[in-house]
């Protein structure tokens, strides 16, 4: 990647950094959500077991489940054209400029929380994305789930504010 | 199913598997009967098995991601932003309020479709894998925890961080990946797969 096209295009927390309120900047939100959740259930990922099966190598190949690689594939087919057009535009089409994440670094804390994150999800078979579907489902795993998400992501951010971690990374993009 | 795979040369079981499993879920998008479900959780009883075998589904698994991508391609193309679910809803959860409204909104998007899906399609969200609450709760605070610590889960970083080529992300997909699949052997080995 080089890193003077994608910095051009990072958000640096200029004025002109409000989100646009425009009808369609949100509609396509809505739309996205709806049709990231449809890509999930078509995909089989609502149902944790095939995760489960994804990670579970104790019964051989032959009952090795690899859903899970082909939605990825399916979804990088789709994004990387995507991106490597959007790597050439100043800005999308309906708002001002393109928010990426700043952060480059590889440090203990992404490691730490990649770790966590990935004990969470072989436990329970969800990520954030299926398991807000869950919960519109009214799942029995999803409700439980969500609402330990809920407090782990209010704990995470209480913690940050109480250690007075300053946020002077600009806007906070995440990943 | 088992004395057929002893039979069969080694690729065929799996390419049975293949078959079945995009057949089976194409049954559940049209609601199956219950009698077409139980043929897949009774097979294999001789084992002490206590997850059930999932199917290989690449058909359907494919077409889901493509979907996803599209989703995601939407949102950056259009939006100019990243969908990760756990970014969005961290935002969301911080109440930071001028990226409020639309956060709010792909949440919803989120959620709604888990409903319009669970109307049609209620068999899409069965699963057979025994999980009290309270590791479901415990396992929610380890993942909502640690995408916030990590900046991302499996879409921020899965889909658009490694479609990006972000070596960060790449880094983090491994992580997590290793931290999922050694869980899912304690859990199968050591708990005897239900927790």
């Amino acid at each position: 990647m080089n890193p003077s096209v994608t910095d051009g295009m990072v958000s640096k927390g200029h004025v002109d950094d409000a989100t646009p309120g425009s009808l369609r900047f949100l509609v396509t939100s809505f739309v996205s959500g709806l049709l990231f959740a449809s890509g999930l259930v078509l995909s089989g990922m609502t149902r944790p077991s095939k995760i489960v099966g994804f990670f579970d190598f104790s019964r051989g190949l032959a009952s090795w489940d690899p859903s899970l690689a082909f939605v990825m594939a399916g979804a990088m087919a789709v994004y990387v054209p995507v991106w490597l057009l959007v790597k050439k535009r100043e800005r999308p089409l309906f708002d001002l400029r393109f928010h990426l994440p700043t952060r480059r670094a590889i440090d203990p804390k992404l490691v730490t929380g990649a770790l966590l994150f990935g004990v969470g999800w072989g436990i329970s078979g969800f990520c954030p994305g299926p398991a807000l579907v869950s919960l519109g489902a009214l799942s029995k795993a999803g409700i439980p789930m969500v609402g330990g998400m809920v407090l782990g992501i209010v704990g995470f951010h209480t913690l940050e504010k109480w250690r007075g971690a300053k946020v002077a990374r600009a806007p906070q993009v995440r990943d | 199913m088992r004395a057929s795979c002893t039979v069969l040369p080694r690729g065929a079981p799996y390419c049975q598997n293949f078959l079945q499993g995009s057949c089976l879920f194409w049954g559940y998008l049209r609601k199956a009967p219950e009698s077409s479900l139980r043929v897949r959780t009774r097979r294999r009883t001789t084992e002490p098995v206590n997850l059930p075998m999932e199917n290989f589904t690449p058909l359907t698994s494919l077409a889901g991601g493509l979907v996803i991508g599209l989703a995601s391609a939407l949102l950056l193309l259009l939006n100019g932003r990243i969908a990760g679910v756990s970014g969005i809803a961290g935002g969301l959860l911080r109440f930071k309020r001028h990226h409020m409204l639309w956060r709010a909104l792909f949440v919803a998007g989120l959620v709604a479709g888990g409903v319009v899906w669970n109307a049609w399609a209620p068999q899409a969200f069965a699963f057979k894998l025994e999980r009290s609450s309270w590791a479901l709760i415990g396992a929610g605070l380890l993942v909502g925890f640690g995408t916030q610590l990590g900046d991302g889960c499996t879409s921020g970083h899965g889909i658009c961080g490694l479609s990006r080529f972000s070596p960060r992300s790449l880094v983090a997909v491994l992580t997590f990946m290793g931290a999922a699949a050694i869980t899912v052997f304690v859990v199968g080995r050591f708990f005897g797969g239900t927790l």
